[in-house]
């Protein structure tokens, strides 16, 4: 990706322009991560109160009962993104999604297990384990680079 | 689409593979069978065994039926892979469906009357399991392999090393199982008069090919067991050869001792130029 900086005083404001040859899904990557700009990830607590999430200190984020709930050492918090709105917006973070409902820090494994059955588990920060689909395994290399 | 249902779609798309490639496979069988036949079959080529002919009245009807059946059983090989879609309980139902397969292949096989002997019959169920099992074997190599290149791309510690003999154990365990009972489970499947399986394809396919690839992949692993191995190799071949040959099949030890040294030499080799 090129990229190209363009002092003007004479604009009121800062403008992004992107051009690319075809919308690919980098690109929407890109735009997604543009939009969002530095607002941070919010959290709410059972009282309703909400928090900015610090990436670093999150687990996992999974869905369930309908709400998808942000995990970290000390709590459990819930996020108003769907899981696939989180996945876009979390690329370029070391987070991989690991099945249907869940996506872990990469970050924060300390341990990576396979049964006789083929099934995969992962062990994060504190003991919290998770199952890995065989379908996302592609998806985990490609996160690290693999 | 839930998991469920796409499932059950791909299970449906295999099937219908699975049931032309099935009844085609089983008369192409009959066809190379009876053009290889010696002597010749009277008649031309047959499509079914002459014991199903009887049992169905006439050639054509007991085409037909064989016809059903082996295609119900390519069907049901085709869907072998379906429980590896599955996130949940892969190796129950893979269990399942070795179960359900046994199942047709023997009232196939009773029906269209493929097997003349029991022994026949329970050779090719091992024969079954033994593909199941290898189906199973190469899959969790794989899983294994991903969740070793994962580990590594996070710098997670690496599985602790296994002692050498520990990791000699399965390869001991499988040269036990090809030396020691295949040779008898081919003399049941062997034509009573000129024994082809344990007299040319045993000593001189499939016992040099399993000692030489067995080796290969054990040297690759463990360095100091290349010369132990063959040796393993050539003394497990000796209860066949006085229990079920003679002592003309003492080759066999050779044959054995030198496929393995060849098979770690060559591993050996190929770890070193590798590093």
């Amino acid at each position: 990706m090129k990229l190209e900086l363009h002092i003007d005083p004479s604009l009121s404001e800062t403008e992004v322009i992107v051009r690319a040859p075809a919308r690919t899904p980098e690109v929407d990557t890109l735009l997604d991560r543009l939009a969002a700009g530095d607002a941070p990830l919010l959290g709410f607590r059972e009282d309703g109160a909400a928090v900015p999430l610090d990436l670093d200190t999150v687990l996992r984020f999974y869905g369930e009962n309908k709400d998808v709930q942000a995990q970290t050492a000390e709590a459990v918090y819930t996020v108003r993104e769907r899981l696939y709105e989180l996945e876009r917006r979390l690329a370029g973070h070391p987070f991989a999604r690991v099945s249907h409902s869940e996506i872990v820090n990469l970050k924060r494994v300390t341990s990576l297990d396979l049964s006789l059955t083929g099934t995969i588990r992962i062990t994060l920060t504190g003991g919290v384990t998770v199952y890995v689909s065989r379908r996302y395994v592609k998806k985990m290399k490609e996160v690290l680079g693999l | 689409m839930t998991e469920h249902r796409a499932v059950i779609r791909e299970l449906a798309r295999r099937a219908a593979v699975g049931f032309p490639l099935g009844a085609a496979l089983v008369y192409l069988v009959f066809l190379l069978g009876g053009l290889f036949a010696f002597p010749a079959p009277e008649g031309g080529v047959p499509v079914v065994t002459a014991a199903m002919a009887e049992r169905w009245g006439n050639p054509v009807t007991a085409a037909l039926v064989q016809f059903l059946w082996s295609g119900l059983l390519g069907a049901v090989l085709e869907t072998a892979e379906v429980p590896f879609l599955l996130e949940r309980g892969t190796a129950l139902w893979s269990g399942v469906h070795f179960l359900l397969t046994a199942a047709v292949f023997s009232l196939a096989g009773w029906q269209c009357r493929w097997f003349p002997y029991r022994e026949t019959w329970l050779c090719l169920l091992g024969l079954l399991l033994l593909c199941y099992l290898l189906m199973w074997a190469v899959r969790y190599v794989g899983w294994r392999q991903d969740v070793r290149v994962i580990r590594k791309g996070m710098g997670l510690p690496e599985e602790p090393e296994q002692p050498p003999l520990r990791k000699a154990l399965p390869y001991a365990a499988l040269a036990a199982g090809v030396e020691l009972l295949l040779p008898w489970l081919l003399r049941l499947l062997d034509a009573r008069d000129v024994p082809v399986l344990t007299g040319i394809f045993y000593p001189f396919l499939i016992l040099p090919l399993f000692c030489f690839f067995s080796s290969w992949s054990l040297a690759k692993r463990c360095r100091q067991l290349w010369l132990a191995y063959p040796v393993l190799c050539g003394v497990l071949t000796l209860p066949c050869v006085f229990l079920l040959y003679n002592s003309s099949a003492l080759f066999h030890v050779w044959v054995a001792v030198i496929a393995a040294l060849a098979g770690g030499l060559l591993g050996t080799l190929w770890e070193k130029f590798r590093k």
